[in-house]
């Protein structure tokens, strides 16, 4: 096992969409992780679930769903995104890092096991724990390096 | 009126505990140093004797979120539920329970708005693994009180480094002036260069060895000007998506005065290494 990096970065810290703004995309990948349900949902339909949350749940405040929010709507290309999993679309754009690995860990988990997504191959020495969808994830990150996702 | 006897800085790596459980024969490398840690910490706790701890870390997003995002929040509760379903299934780590010292709570709210802080504080809240896995490695009886304080390390905008420096000198004093513990232990969470859910996140290597090494020169040294310069949102990322926590042991480096430095480890382990750090009161030795 290499002790230093052996690679150059993957990729130069780049811009996402400056100005972009995230929250109603943060929000559906934060709200839906949380609940073990809404997940479970998420992976066995992305399309109705993406418009049942839409309607439903984006449109009102995160822990008090009796008002509405004014948050701004997802666009059609993040709705699309969200809807087939394109969660290298989402990354390069600045979604969250951290919300949507832990999001899309569980849906590439489901994938791989039923065999819906092709098992990756692994980086030479790279981490045991969730080793399979870790691999799955970052073979489709990769070309974007390292977005800001401070917008 | 409360000493501060010891400031440990650690890693919350969240596999600690699975990697940690297996039976001797089946424990790694990474597993192994991880006990070891463990055991230097409770070595210190033992000779120390803290009857509270505060613990500096920073939530997940498990509790806060950007439609309410406070930069520093104190837990203030008699008792903490610790671990969040999807830590249970991503990392396994057992779901524990944890007393407050709800006074020493109030005490630290109450001083902040004399030493510039501030602070949001909690009445519901619930720890995830940046509070637990500290606790597991420094007291695994959970049997100490404890006074959460997380930080935001993960939701730009983020404080300074400067604001973190000045976080550990106020709670420094917050501390100092409560009557509500006697003997207080200060477990720092944090980490060096890391990456989650970016390119870097499963590889052996660490993100940025170089800032590894720098930044425990900085920690060690206290070279304050450094540690400010270099821990901007733009530097950090330079040094993975996650290296923002690295803004935690700011705090530490300011909070620890002049105690004794008892141990600064860089630990080794599949990825990034973990800072470790002891500092103890030496009279409380």
């Amino acid at each position: 096992m290499p002790e230093q990096s052996t690679a150059q970065p993957a990729g130069p810290v780049t811009d996402g969409i400056p100005g972009y703004d995230h929250y109603a995309v943060n929000k559906f990948l934060y709200d839906t992780d949380r609940n073990p349900d809404l997940v479970a949902r998420y992976v066995e339909d992305p399309v109705a679930y993406v418009d049942w949350y839409v309607e439903h749940r984006l449109s009102r405040l995160l822990d008090n769903e009796s008002e509405a929010s004014s948050v701004a709507p997802l666009d059609d290309t993040t709705r699309t995104a969200l809807a087939t999993y394109d969660f290298a679309a989402l990354y390069a754009s600045g979604a969250h890092p951290f919300v949507l690995w832990t999001l899309m860990l569980p849906v590439i988990e489901a994938k791989l096991a039923s065999g819906e997504f092709e098992a990756p191959l692994a980086p030479d020495g790279a981490r045991l724990e969730n080793r399979a969808p870790m691999a799955y994830y970052r073979e489709r990150i990769l070309p974007h390096g390292r977005p800001y996702f401070r917008y | 009126m409360a000493q501060i006897v010891s400031v440990i800085g650690t890693t919350h790596h969240p596999w600690y505990h699975k990697k940690t459980s297996r039976p001797e024969a089946e424990l790694t490398e990474d597993a192994r140093n991880l006990l070891g840690w463990s055991h230097r910490v409770q070595a210190s706790f033992a000779r120390t004797r803290p009857d509270a701890v505060v613990i500096v870390a920073s939530d997940h997003f498990h509790q806060f979120f950007h439609n309410n995002m406070p930069q520093f929040v104190v837990g203030r509760m008699t008792s903490y539920q610790g671990t969040f379903y999807n830590e249970v299934r991503e990392f396994d780590l057992p779901r524990v329970a944890l007393e407050g010292n709800r006074a020493l709570s109030t005490d630290i709210i109450e001083a902040g708005f004399e030493q510039g802080f501030d602070f949001a504080f909690s009445d519901d809240l619930r720890l995830d693994h940046a509070c637990v896995v500290p606790s597991l490695i420094a007291q695994p009886g959970l049997d100490i009180p404890v006074v959460p304080v997380l930080t935001n390390c993960g939701a730009p905008p983020i404080p300074t480094g400067r604001r973190f420096v000045q976080l550990g000198t106020a709670l420094r004093a917050a501390i100092e002036g409560s009557t509500s513990a006697a003997r207080v232990a200060v477990v720092v969470s944090g980490n060096l260069s890391l990456e989650v859910g970016g390119p870097e996140q499963m590889m052996p290597y660490s993100v940025d060895a170089q800032f590894d090494a720098d930044a425990m020169d900085w920690l060690v040294n206290r070279k304050f000007d450094a540690l400010e310069a270099e821990s901007t949102y733009e530097r950090l990322m330079t040094h993975g998506n996650t290296s923002f926590q690295f803004l935690n042991m700011l705090t530490m480096a300011s909070m620890q005065a002049d105690m004794s430095l008892v141990h600064a480890e860089a630990m080794k382990r599949g990825g990034s290494p973990a800072p470790c750090f002891v500092y103890e009161q030496e009279e409380a030795a």
